[in-house]
């Protein structure tokens, strides 16, 4: 049998001292997966205590370090690294035609960094915790909180680095490494959205690295910046937390949009509608995104005229996201439409991404947010789109890319009712919290009044069926493994440089580096069509005729 | 390989002018400017970045995609700059006893009772933080 | 385009087609690293400003209590050690190994007395009670009034300390960058045809340099006009 990036090396050493983009791919899918389940514990957990008006189940200095958890676990573990670590490292190189990434060495780095800040998170934990809320608001982080903080901004420190590693090795690499007659704009739209999310990380993550390292300096050496005793102003820990951490959101959502991009075309058959619209529109959400920060501090004593100003850019950062949802739909529409768990993945990232930014929009509004900001419709809102959006879009392209990156297909059956269980839980988890926090819930609260308790249960009970919902793939995927059919080069009829070469693809990606010729997306031309059938057929006997001469 | 040729002679004069402009931040100190002291020591810190960027780092003989890449970084913290303040040099207007206020400065003393605390501390102990 | 023996180099990597595609990366990707420091650092010079502004008074006596003339020939051994730098990238662009080597310790050195002078300003800081902390203690003297507001002065000090402390850090890591770059010069890995390590080492010490060529006025250099 032919070797592929999988079998091409079978000891412990091949595996952690690798330089395949893949196989680095394969070691930080694991790692995130671990770090989501941690974090989804913790959220299920202080799910279960909210069932009740009462704080029965845990004390209130339990509920905040629970909640900590969830934010640290799925902010810095889950949602920044995953697509782009797990689906970005996978797919990039293959996309644009190169036989890896253009820094392997650091490539590996940025897993090992990864894999050390978590440690440091599972220190923080052990030590018993961090009641600060992700968000490390000072002086309560800095001198006040009795919790493992500084371990925990220590984790999230040393995570941004992983961050920027990757970032830098996709920025290079994609200007330096396309295959001849990859133009710009050829490139998958998968390729633009990774490209704009890393210039946010690099010009981003730095800013949190500082805060992070000030707010630790502080609380160790007992004196800082935002110390208000030494006349220092504790706001401007927020508004350079919130410098980052406003376009992070973007750095959790960009590449999932990236993956929309190329699941709707194969779902629909069709090339992506306004192809420069969403490519130019992930540049433009990359800076705007970055001129929008103070409007998660509306309500903390910053000047109103700068509030003003934040709210208004607010409102245009929204019109490149709904430019891509319009694209996306026009896409579809008219479209050879498959129904399989890819397009559910798809229509569902494209409803409850479509809620949550419009509900951000309220949160824009000032005078809304005056009423809003700390309950729980800013908890919906921006679940809508990690969720709804971003997670959708990564358990959509681990489905998707599943063969590709395994040689195996899944079961569709039980792919198909994960979806519906993670759409219908999700729903269910999180709609109820807008109109809880329309009432007036406020968030981070392990007690409540008794008329919000309905609305709680509902919410409790979503969650539960949501985390069904993502623990079968666990089972399902892992089965698949050994007894799931074998893939061919191209199962889903998609069009990309990753569908032309095998399931698995070889160490070095291709047999013959490619040379680029035709547009991306290139569904409609009749060519393409005629080709796709002939290849096909052509590679099914080829590896017919292998499977009949092998062991 | 083509020949090299050596720069020495260009690195040489960038350096005397960077001594140069070192001197000048020194002397233009101590000369009393008033609100346009801190333009001009920045706007001469950035000519000799510039020159070290340019001439030292050779972003001149590079592509423009490069040159984009080393004016990145100060093109961005402008926008931090710009956003940041946008807060705190409007918040006079909309905050009483406010320590950037004009009727602070030029002052060595303290600001007056009531405001943020920042009075003069009782030395030596680590004061538990003010009520706030 | 490039040669036959250029495509098979020993110092090609197998990602990258030839050492053109390989030196372009290269600088695009130390290049971006430095974006991300300057952004490190911004965060910084952003709180700077703020409370110099706020605090200007109070920081404008504090920074008299620094040396500034022992700070402007810092800043004078650091400005030489880019120069050396930039010598030694270009010696190993010529190919002329001894150079290479000379430079790069020319440049460790003057990067080392930097440092020791640094080290000698922090000693002053804290035999005159400045370090900040529950030691903290202002005094007045010639040329450096007497202020009330004490804590204000403590924060630039905080300020100081954290910024040149940081960029120390930098240096530190310089250190040992060009100790790798001289050990690798002595073995012969560098030609005219591959320095690429030697120019990536260069930009970051250049820009080291263009922080401390900020840090330098900000702190030092608030307000220096004759008091009696």
């Amino acid at each position: 049998m032919k070797k592929n990036y999988l079998t091409n090396g079978q000891t412990v050493a091949s595996w952690l001292l690798t330089g395949d983009h893949k196989r680095i791919a394969m070691l930080y899918l694991v790692s995130v997966t671990l770090f989501f389940l941690v974090g989804g514990v913790a959220a299920l957990m202080f799910r279960l205590e909210l069932l009740t008006p009462k704080g029965d189940m845990f004390i209130p200095e339990q509920y905040n370090r629970l909640f900590t958890l969830h934010g640290v676990m799925m902010v810095f573990f889950f949602l920044i690294p995953a697509v782009p670590a797990v689906l970005g490292n996978f797919l990039i190189p293959i996309m644009i035609g190169a036989r890896d990434l253009a820094f392997p060495k650091l490539n590996l780095a940025s897993w090992y960094i990864y894999v050390i800040a978590g440690i440091c998170a599972i220190i923080a934990l052990i030590q018993g915790g961090v009641d600060t809320g992700w968000t490390f608001y000072t002086p309560y982080s800095s001198t006040y909180s009795n919790t493992a903080v500084t371990a925990a901004v220590l984790a999230a420190f040393i995570a941004g680095f992983s961050s920027i590693l990757t970032a830098l090795n996709f920025i290079v690499t994609v200007h330096t490494m396309r295959a001849p007659g990859l133009t710009w704009f050829r490139l998958p739209l998968f390729v633009w959205a990774h490209y704009a999310t890393s210039l946010i990380i690099i010009l981003g993550t730095p800013v949190l690295a500082i805060t992070l390292l000030l707010l630790g300096l502080e609380r160790v050496c007992g004196v800082g910046i935002f110390d208000p005793r030494l006349g220092g102003d504790p706001i401007l820990f927020q508004h350079l937390f919130w410098f980052y951490s406003h376009p992070a959101v973007y750095i959790m959502v960009l590449p999932a949009m990236g993956v929309i991009s190329e699941m709707v075309a194969c779902a629909a058959q069709k090339k992506v509608f306004g192809y420069e619209f969403v490519a130019f529109s992930s540049l433009a959400i990359a800076v705007l995104g970055f001129l929008v920060w103070g409007h998660h501090m509306f309500v903390t004593g910053q000047s109103m005229y700068a509030g003003f100003v934040f709210s208004f850019i607010s409102m245009l950062v929204a019109i490149p996201s709904a430019i891509k949802v319009f694209n996306w739909t026009a896409t579809i529409y008219k479209g050879s439409i498959v129904w399989n768990t890819v397009t559910m993945y798809v229509l569902g990232f494209l409803g409850l991404f479509t809620i949550g930014g419009l509900t951000g929009l309220f949160l824009a509004t000032i005078a809304v947010d005056v009423h809003l900001h700390d309950t729980y419709f800013v908890v919906a809102h921006f679940h809508y789109i990690m969720v709804g959006g971003s997670v959708m879009g990564y358990l959509g392209g681990i489905h998707f890319w599943w063969p590709k990156m395994t040689g195996r297909m899944f079961p569709e059956f039980f792919g198909k009712l994960s979806a519906l269980l993670v759409f219908v839980g999700f729903n269910l988890t999180f709609f109820p919290q807008f109109v809880l926090g329309y009432l007036g819930m406020p968030r981070r609260y392990h007690a409540y009044p008794d008329e919000f308790q309905m609305l709680n249960v509902l919410s409790t009970a979503g969650a539960t069926v949501l985390g069904l919902g993502y623990a079968l793939p666990l089972f399902y995927l892992i089965w698949s493994l050994k007894y799931g059919k074998k893939a061919s080069n191209n199962p889903w009829h998609a069009y990309g440089l990753e569908w032309e070469t095998s399931s698995p693809p070889p160490t070095f990606n291709f047999d013959v580096m490619p040379v680029v010729t035709r547009p991306a997306y290139d569904y409609d031309t009749e060519a393409a069509e005629q080709l796709a059938k002939v290849e096909d057929k052509a590679i099914d006997a080829i590896r017919r005729e292998h499977e009949e001469t092998a062991l | 390989m083509s020949h090299h040729e050596s720069h020495v002679a260009t690195y040489v004069s960038v350096y005397i002018a960077l001594l140069v402009l070192v001197i000048a931040t020194v002397g233009v100190a101590t000369i009393p400017l008033g609100a346009l002291a801190f333009p001009i020591a920045i706007s001469i810190a950035f000519t000799k970045a510039f020159l070290i960027i340019w001439i030292f780092m050779h972003v001149k003989n590079e592509s423009s995609l490069v040159k984009v890449f080393a004016f990145l970084g100060i093109g961005w913290m402008s926008i931090l700059f710009v956003f940041l303040f946008c807060d705190y040099f409007t918040r006079a207007q909309t905050m009483a006893d406010y320590p950037g206020a004009w009727s602070h400065r030029g002052r060595l003393s303290a600001p007056a009772e009531g405001g943020h605390g920042h009075h003069a501390d009782h030395p030596k102990s680590n004061a538990e933080g003010h009520a706030h | 385009m490039s040669s036959h023996a250029a495509i098979h180099s020993p110092h090609l990597r197998h990602q990258f087609d030839d050492l053109q595609q390989q030196r372009e990366s290269a600088a695009l990707g130390m290049w971006s690293f430095l974006v991300t420091e300057v952004m490190f650092f911004a965060g910084l010079f952003g709180a700077y400003t703020l409370y110099r502004y706020w605090y200007y008074p109070e920081w404008d006596a504090a920074s008299r209590q620094l040396d500034h003339y022992l700070g402007a020939f810092n800043t004078f051994v650091l400005l030489t050690s880019s120069l050396t730098m930039a010598f030694a990238v270009d010696a190993a662009a010529s190919g002329n190994n001894r150079a290479l080597k000379r430079n790069i310790l020319l440049t460790l050195i003057l990067g080392l007395a930097f440092v020791g002078i640094k080290i000698y300003e922090y000693y002053t800081k804290w035999e005159h009670g400045l370090v900040p902390g529950s030691h903290f203690h202002w005094h007045a003297g010639p040329g450096i009034p007497d202020i009330e507001n004490v804590r204000a002065a403590e924060l630039f000090f905080v300020f100081y300390f954290t910024m040149t402390g940081i960029h120390a850090f930098h240096m530190l890591i310089g250190f040992g960058l060009l100790i790798t770059l001289y050990i690798q010069a002595h073995l012969n890995k560098f030609s005219a045809e591959y320095y690429t390590p030697v120019e990536m080492i260069g930009l970051y010490w250049h820009l080291v340099d263009i922080l401390w060529v900020f840090l330098f006025p900000l702190l030092y250099l608030i307000d220096r006009n004759f008091v009696s």
